[in-house]
């Protein structure tokens, strides 16, 4: 379901400006977006895209799915709008909650399964979107902090390569983090 | 809505089939996906893990342990702890420390009497029995002989010494002195090799430095990496008459080895009968080493020796006039967020080993190190003004004296330790409160008796200066690497 295509077009009727570019990116799957030029920026490597004049017609992002796609886009926007009209690379990096507004929303949007979050983590790295890479790789380290490594094995599924001996043997050498 | 046919990668497809919060529904395992990131992503959320949690996280599998253990992970951690905490910069109490004090009192112990003191839990100090268990030798109730003592840190390491003496008796085994250099908090340690102990050699003239040199630091950020440092060992012989040169024995990482230095003191050399202060201590500040330079009127001068650029000569820094001179004052030299300072301790006699029931205390920082340096006084504080609340400790203050220790917490510059009596005491000097009184078990003895306190004073002039280390810890720990092997 491609719920996001509703959202994109309605924005620009928002804005006080007359004239908003937009860009359209188009998805791995061949879906097309249509955002306002501002709030693309805020990925540096789609910025530096259409700096270097070669977005035309569409940008295509391979390496995006469109259900990704369209969730970074709604990452973009809602930062942007935050941020005003201020040049798009110092929009909301920090994640300091007592300064950053939008860390409740923030947290509502990283609330996805782990399939999900990772490619939101691919995908910022990507695009490059510094404030995005940054929420999601502190959410999955708040999901490993305090818990053993067989914790983690179970919440990332992840299969154990060791052999109890060299698993013991690892343990040893670094025994004060354990206790 | 389509998904166009042209997409030949189908595991771009998303997967919208199920929810991950039923796992039994899927028919495609939940398998692994953390391990589609690549090594560059996974390493930024380690990043954002503590570093206790990043250890432990080695031995989840195979590919997290080659991971975490890489040293270009480590210089990546640093390189973003360092970024974070400069955006951070408000939150200046996250950098946890130890402070230990060793206690060198009390000459009827014979085994290493540890004091620990960490930063986290505000109060809460640990009887260091166990704090260096770890290594061999410190174990309660053995010879005198075989014990290690601390004598030097630097960041979060620690350097140790011991003293066997010879042994007549049984078969002849020549005495031999000992160093050893050890990280308490993932307790690793090495020992370097053995040095021949002199006969009559006395121990406390010797002084001995330990400097940590980072090779690969990024001089664009500023950030120190310890993935992979050098450094040194010196241990400074009291200089002799004509105070021209210095002779010293310097251990280095690189070579594994104890070599004999004689070097030559700035051209004037040391000022006419006065001597390299052992109370005040030698401290590595801008990777020199810096030693008090002493005479019966006071501190001269500062012996700067820089052993990993030029390890030919000595520098000195003058020290100005303008410190005070009268009265009585006990220097203590100390380093506070990578600056040189000096500790004055005045009392009013001017009889050294009287009771010195220091009255004032001030702090001097060298500012400007690289364009010649200018000396600023940054705090004058009168004990009897830090007492004003405590009625009861300002008459106890007159009697006996509140030693200020030579050691900061990095974080604060307004807070200071003090030994007194058997306590040590944490006070905010902003807003003149005492924060923390541990009380020390082992020094309870002795503090009575009028007698034994005069001893305990002089003991405590003399000592000072190797009784207490701050320990900081680092956003990684610092590795002790083996030393490098030799081929004979």
């Amino acid at each position: 379901m491609a719920s996001s295509s509703t959202s994109v077009v309605v924005s620009n009727k928002e804005k006080e400006n007359k004239n908003t570019k937009k860009v359209t990116l188009k998805s791995s799957d061949g879906e097309s977006f249509e955002v306002d030029e501002s709030v693309a920026m805020e990925s540096q490597t789609i910025k530096h895209i259409i700096e270097d004049g070669c977005a035309n017609n569409e940008i295509p992002l391979p390496n995006v799915t469109s259900g990704i796609l369209s969730r970074v886009i709604e990452y973009c926007k809602k930062h942007k709008e935050a941020a005003g009209e201020s040049e798009p690379s110092v929009t909301s990096y920090t994640s300091n909650s007592t300064t950053n507004p939008l860390t409740e929303w923030d947290t509502e949007f990283v609330k996805v399964d782990q399939n999900t979050l990772f490619d939101l983590i691919l995908a910022a790295n990507y695009l490059d979107i510094k404030g995005l890479l940054d929420l999601t790789c502190k959410t999955v380290a708040d999901m490993m902090k305090g818990k053993t490594p067989q914790e983690i094995r179970e919440t990332f599924h992840i299969k154990n390569d060791y052999t109890p001996e060299e698993e013991a043997e690892v343990r040893k050498e670094n025994q004060w983090a354990f206790e | 809505m389509s998904l166009s046919k042209s997409s030949t990668d189908l595991s771009l497809l998303p997967r919208r089939k199920r929810r991950k919060e039923n796992p039994t529904e899927s028919s495609e395992p939940l398998y692994e996906l953390i391990n589609k990131l690549p090594d560059a992503l996974l390493s930024e959320i380690f990043y954002r893990l503590p570093c206790r949690s990043a250890f432990q996280f080695k031995s989840v599998s195979k590919r997290w342990f080659s991971l975490i253990s890489d040293p270009f992970f480590v210089h990546g951690l640093i390189h973003h702890r360092h970024q974070f905490s400069e955006s951070n910069s408000s939150d200046s109490n996250s950098d946890p420390f130890t402070l230990v004090l060793q206690n060198c009192f009390s000459s009827t112990k014979n085994f290493l009497d540890l004091l620990v003191f960490p930063s986290d839990n505000s109060g809460d100090c640990v009887v260091g029995d166990d704090f260096l268990n770890f290594l061999p030798c410190i174990k309660p109730g053995v010879r005198k002989d075989n014990h290690y003592i601390i004598r030097a840190s630097f960041n979060d390491l620690l350097l140790l010494y011991r003293e066997v003496q010879e042994d007549f008796i049984l078969n002849f085994k020549p005495g031999f002195c000992e160093y050893c250099i050890c990280n308490p908090l993932t307790k690793q340690w090495i020992t370097l090799p053995r040095l021949p102990l002199p006969f009559n050699s006395n121990l406390d003239d010797v002084i001995v430095g330990f400097i940590c040199d980072p090779y690969s630091c990024d001089e664009e950020q500023g950030c120190k990496t310890h993935a992979h440092y050098r450094y040194k060992v010196v241990r400074f012989h009291p200089p002799t008459h004509p105070n021209t040169k210095l002779h010293m024995q310097i251990f280095s990482s690189d070579t594994g080895e104890w070599c004999n230095s004689v070097v030559s003191l700035s051209p004037r050399g040391l000022k006419p009968y006065s001597y390299i202060s052992k109370n005040a201590g030698v401290v590595a500040c801008n990777a020199m080493m810096h030693l008090a330079n002493y005479t019966e009127r006071g501190l001269q001068g500062i012996v700067v020796f820089d052993p990993f650029n030029d390890a030919e000569r000595c520098g000195y820094i003058e020290t100005p006039n303008s410190f005070p001179h009268d009265g009585f004052w006990s220097v203590s030299l100390c380093v506070f967020r990578g600056h040189l300072r000096i500790i004055y301790q005045g009392s009013p006699s001017i009889y050294r080993y009287q009771f010195l029931t220091a009255d004032k205390f001030s702090i001097w920082e060298l500012e400007d190190y690289d364009n010649g340096g200018r000396w600023c006084l940054k705090h004058k504080v009168y004990i009897k003004d830090m007492v004003l609340k405590y009625p009861d400790l300002a008459n106890l203050a007159s009697l006996s004296p509140m030693m200020l220790l030579p050691a900061f917490h990095p974080n604060d510059d307004k807070i200071f330790f003090f030994n007194f009596r058997n306590y040590i005491l944490m006070w905010d000097l902003q807003t003149m409160v005492l924060k923390v009184a541990i009380e020390l078990e082992n020094t309870k003895e002795n503090i009575f008796n009028s007698e034994s306190l005069f001893q305990i004073q002089r003991q405590r002039l003399v000592d000072k200066a190797k009784s207490v280390f701050l320990l900081q810890q680092q956003s990684w720990p610092t590795p002790v690497p083996p030393l490098p092997l030799k081929f004979e």
